[in-house]
């Protein structure tokens, strides 16, 4: 009831005991209502008479009186009606349950007593709160004029307020003075109700809406008058000892499962208790206690022993992890999420596991052996392949290493599908714990020093039998985790150089679909940038051109009708030497060596070479063709006339095949065709003629002599090697089943390095870093003119973070061949260095 | 709407005269009528309430107030004002009463609204009505205000402030004071000491001219809904500040 402000002014009326005459009527006719009132007798009241009557009292200026009045009234019927009945509810034995520990009494007996005890309140409660309604509708007027505009409480609160003072902190006289420390009903009330609540929580059934009464009962009630908000006794009494209770009871919670349970039936338990808190403050207690309880059993029960639930042996976080227990991870994630923004009681184990495993999968890689791959690698079908080609024999050396790195690709993959399982399935698709595992990811894939290499072998294995075996679709599936694995690497030059090797090998010998390829380093594109990726686009485009090229110089060859080329049919790949490996374009057996070593070719390949040239000069002057006989190959129609004497099998038929070989292993067989029978050659004569690299000239004769498939051509002694001394001959005898065959062409085959190679291949490759962290310098001190040693490093660093990690002292080592060269300059006195123009 | 809601009956002075009133409307003004018609919300609601001491001709003028500004306020653009009191249908006192009836059962608007009749009556109605119609309240109205209203109640300073503009004004001119204030202002020093005490704020001083004076504003009669003064400011304060302006 809101008024202007107004002040009472004293009364001056000369005929004072009037007033007072007419006060003491009026007063007991209020007074006769309210014992109507409390006795719920209230129908025979009148309203307005009653209204009126109080009207009449402010009238006359006796507000305050009235007021005090009806307070006095109030505090006379609590002690001579209300409290006799509370007093009876409080045994000894109630006073017992609520202040010794452990409980004498049964759960049974505590509970009964207990609710009977609650009752008592919340029946006095109701009936007090239903008569102060009445009472304040009645002096409706009492509050507007004068309670408003004194500093008293209205009525309402006053008389609600009474309930408080004199039955809750009612000390119970000689009932509580006997005892060591004298009590109040409340204290009473509070233990009650604890008790109550941890019985349910063992399981016991109990009146919640009674709990809820009482509840609502301390809300309703204030430490003051003032009715302050978060004055409520519900706030200042009750929730500080059940939170506190609460605690306790969590704390020993938690220490029996500590003792004899496992972490998996923890992490429910605290799931079902925080709901059963969530359930209980909606329909036992206050909503205002949720957030303070569910702090309760995150603290007691869940963080304060969390630690070593987690390293629990055969049910802790590992075993979760390597046991995929999703249920588990889902319901730990959410817990922690819930206590921890940062979730690194989740992360970091996580991220080791990652670690470790991925460490695991390089150490089984080590003690794998991979000659006997139907065991291991043979159940996995990704290994397939390596399984099919080792059916009858075992695996050479390098396709044991190719088998472990796709092994190993693989198995990171696997370790990656289990983990990504987890972040979508359990951890919500999380942000953090997402980048955290892949730094984990990116950390142990990087420490691995083979890596890139792999990774390469991997894509390259599966982009040659894509075309076999798997569908699209699979293919698909496998490169794009192929693109993520990208992504952790560091060392992308590396990769660029390795697979840029690959690629070439898989172009040139027709070992994968165009269109798979292209989609591919379009991912990669898309992945890590166009600069990244130009190398290989120029490659195909090479490919592209040199089919065109190819076309039109066959239509420009039948337009002549030359018919002196023996029927040769040319298929060109014009490969631009900067996108190509130098492997492929044959350039470092020219460094190596010094010289610049053309292999001879037969007359009849030279003059197609020639006709070619020619015509490739025709629009394109200027250009200089090296003709790269290691990187082709060819197809060469042969003929094995029939073996004199034999008379009936295939050898007693003149036999034709269709001999598929490397361009070496056409100009060493066309060698032999000059041959008369019985002639041979040795390595060195072979050599001699056609001026083929050593290394090559090994593998070809091995392709064409060893091979069951395609020895066509017969070595003596017969051993497994090819050594310089050895010597050749035509094998006559030669029988094939089909009739297109194809000499295995060993420089085709991807496959690991060896150590030297690789070690060869690094150095070049910290030759390229080099020139490419030189560049980088200049770029940067040419821009800035002037810089200290650390913010160069750190800017070196960050421009070619996309590209590699370099080492800080390759910069410092560039840096310091940069001052020689007289690109910098040091600044005098600090380490600083100047651009010079 | 409260059109289609419920009708309660109302029986008025000891002769119980009955009045049909839409209950919502009733109640929607006034606490009291809501208590008595929808307090118990266990019971089946009151359908009748005897006010056996209220004059069944103020709460009349009750019940036009009511439906006249529920209708001026639904649609009619004309704000419901009373008819000057003209002596005979309806007096002076009537309006007091109805003032005080509104008191009673808190309805600040019925006060208001009573207060602007004797407020026009008094104020710019008096002035227009030529030199021969002195009008100045009666002080037995006064003292039936006083005796049936509390110390702050703007109906009380309405009239204290006519009855001084009376005692000083020109149409007076030097005719004898009312026998009336003889009897209530020997016997009642309240209402005397409401006007010395307003005479005081006016601040005149001897030797000087008296100010030519006009009654305050119609709505600083009027009641508000309270609203707290600002922080910082003593509620002393600001009664002095309007005071200041009291009557100039």
């Amino acid at each position: 009831m809101s008024s202007r402000p107004s002040r009472i002014r004293p009364v001056r009326r000369p005929i004072i005991n009037k007033e007072t005459s007419e006060f003491e009527p009026c007063w007991q006719t209020i007074r006769d209502a309210l014992v109507d009132i409390h006795k719920q007798n209230a129908g025979r009241l009148s309203f307005e008479h009653l209204y009126r009557t109080s009207y009449k009292i402010v009238l006359l200026r006796k507000g305050d009186l009235l007021y005090e009045r009806v307070k006095e009234f109030e505090e006379e019927w609590f002690r001579d009606h209300i409290m006799p009945r509370i007093a009876d509810l409080i045994s000894p034995n109630l006073v017992n349950v609520a202040f010794v520990q452990p409980p004498t009494a049964s759960a049974h007996e505590r509970r009964h007593m207990g609710e009977s005890f609650l009752r008592g309140i919340r029946d006095a409660w109701q009936d007090h709160n239903t008569s102060m309604n009445m009472v304040a509708d009645i002096l409706m007027y009492l509050d507007r004029a004068y309670t408003s505009s004194t500093k008293n409480a209205s009525i309402y609160t006053a008389t609600l307020g009474l309930f408080r003072d004199h039955i809750l902190k009612n000390s119970l006289g000689t009932a509580s003075t006997d005892r060591e420390h004298p009590f109040l009903v409340f204290d009473i009330l509070n233990a009650v109700m604890l008790d109550l609540i941890n019985l349910e929580r063992d399981g016991h059934v109990i009146d919640r809406n009674l709990l809820r009464t009482i509840s609502s009962m301390l809300e309703d009630l204030y430490e003051t008058d003032e009715e302050i908000e978060h004055q409520k006794l519900y706030l200042t009494v009750f929730e500080p000892r059940y939170i506190e209770n609460s605690s306790v009871f969590y704390r020993n919670e938690c220490e029996k499962f500590l003792r004899d349970s496992d972490a998996s039936s923890w992490l429910r338990h605290t799931r079902r208790r925080l709901m059963e808190e969530q359930d209980r403050c909606e329909t036992t207690i206050s909503i205002l206690t949720s957030d303070k309880i569910a702090r309760v059993v995150q603290t007691d029960l869940f963080l304060s022993r969390m630690d070593e639930f987690l390293a629990m042996e055969g049910s802790g976080l590992r075993s979760m992890i390597d046991n995929d227990r999703l249920e588990d991870l889902t319901i730990l994630y959410q817990l922690i999420s819930q206590v921890d923004r940062t979730k690194t009681p989740l992360m970091v184990p996580l991220q080791s596991r990652v670690m470790e495993l991925g460490l695991e999968i390089e150490q089984t890689l080590k003690n794998t052996d991979f000659s006997v791959p139907a065991t291991g690698a043979g159940a996995e079908g990704e290994d397939g392949d390596a399984a099919e080609k080792g059916k009858s024999q075992t695996l050479t050396a390098a396709a044991q290493q190719t088998a472990a790195a796709i092994k190993w690709v693989d198995d990171v993959l696997q370790l990656k599908d289990k983990f990504d399982n987890f972040w979508a399935n359990c951890f919500d698709k999380d942000i953090m714990i997402q980048s955290a595992i892949t730094k984990s990811f990116s950390d142990f894939i990087n420490m691995f020093p083979r890596s890139s290499e792999f990774v390469s072998l991997f894509i390259d294995d599966n982009l040659k039998r894509g075309i076999r075996g798997k569908t699209e679709a699979e293919v698909d599936v496998v490169l794009d985790k192929a693109i993520v694995l990208l992504r952790y690497l560091t060392d992308r030059d590396l990769f660029e150089r390795y697979y840029q090797k690959h690629l070439a090998r898989r172009l040139l010998h027709g070992k994968s679909e165009i269109h798979t390829e292209k989609e591919m380093v379009l991912r990669m594109k898309s992945e890590m940038g166009k600069i990244f990726t130009s190398k290989f686009e120029g490659m195909f485009k090479d490919m592209e051109l040199s089919k065109d090229l190819t076309d039109k110089y066959r239509d420009h060859i039948s337009s002549l009708g030359d018919v002196d080329t023996k029927k040769i049919d040319l298929n060109i790949s014009l490969l631009t030497t900067n996108n190509w490996p130098p492997e492929v374009m044959g350039r470092n057996v020219n460094q190596e060596e010094g010289t610049k070593l053309e292999c001879t070719y037969p007359s009849g390949i030279k003059r197609l070479q020639e006709s070619f040239f020619k015509y490739y000069l025709k629009d394109r002057s200027g250009r200089v063709i090296t003709w790269v006989g290691s990187a082709g190959s060819a197809d060469i129609k042969c003929v094995f006339p029939k073996v004199p004497g034999k008379e009936s099998g295939p050898l007693s038929k003149e036999r034709r095949y269709e001999l598929h070989v490397s361009t070496y292993g056409m100009i060493v067989l066309l060698l032999f065709n000059d041959l008369g029978d019985g002639e041979t050659l040795s390595f060195e004569e072979i050599q001699a003629q056609t001026n083929i690299p050593h290394v090559d000239l090994t593998r070809t004769l091995a392709s064409l002599s060893i091979a069951p498939k395609a020895r066509v051509l017969l070595k003596n002694p017969t051993t497994k090697n090819i050594k310089p001394t050895d010597t050749f001959s035509f094998n006559s005898q030669f029988v094939s089943r089909t009739i297109k065959i194809k000499a295995p062409i060993i420089s085709s085959l991807s496959k690991v390095e060896g150590d030297d190679e690789r070690k060869e291949t690094e150095k070049k490759n910290d030759q390229t870093r080099a020139h490419v962290v030189d560049a980088a310098i200049v770029r940067i001190m040419k821009q800035r003119k002037q810089l200290s040693h650390t913010q160069l490093t750190t800017e070196v660093i960050t421009q070619l973070a996309g590209r590699f990690k370099p080492d800080v002292s390759l910069i410092k080592k560039r840096i310091e061949d940069l001052l020689v060269r007289e690109y910098l300059e040091r600044v005098e006195g600090e380490s600083a260095y100047k651009y010079l123009a | 709407s409260w059109l289609t809601d419920r009708i309660v009956t109302v029986h008025v002075g000891p002769e119980e005269k009955k009045w049909a009133v839409h209950a919502k409307l009733l109640c929607s003004k006034s606490m009291f009528f809501d208590r008595h018609f929808n307090g118990d919300a266990n019971q089946d609601p009151n359908e009748e309430l005897f006010l056996p001491h209220e004059d069944p001709k103020l709460f009349a003028l009750l019940v036009r107030w009511l439906y006249g500004t529920a209708f001026a306020n639904s649609g009619g653009t004309r704000i419901f004002r009373f008819a000057p009191p003209d002596g005979k249908d309806v007096t002076v006192r009537d309006y007091i009463g109805l003032y005080i009836l509104g008191e009673k059962i808190e309805i600040m608007g019925v006060k208001n609204a009573a207060i602007d009749a004797l407020y026009a009556y008094f104020g710019p109605d008096a002035e227009k009505a030529g030199p021969d119609d002195i009008r100045h309240p009666d002080l037995t109205d006064v003292r039936y205000a006083f005796d049936n209203t509390t110390p702050d109640s703007h109906m009380r300073r309405l009239l204290i402030a006519h009855a001084l503009f009376y005692l000083f004004g020109k149409k007076r001119r030097g005719a004898p004071l009312p026998t009336a204030w003889e009897e209530v202002l020997s016997n009642n020093g309240e209402i005397a000491w409401a006007m010395i005490k307003m005479l005081s704020d006016w601040k005149w001083v001897m030797g000087s001219n008296v100010p030519d004076m006009k009654i305050k504003a119609r709505q600083e009669f009027h009641e508000r809904p309270y609203v707290p003064p600002p922080p910082g400011l003593a509620p002393g304060e600001q009664v002095i500040k309007t005071e200041t302006r009291d009557e100039e």
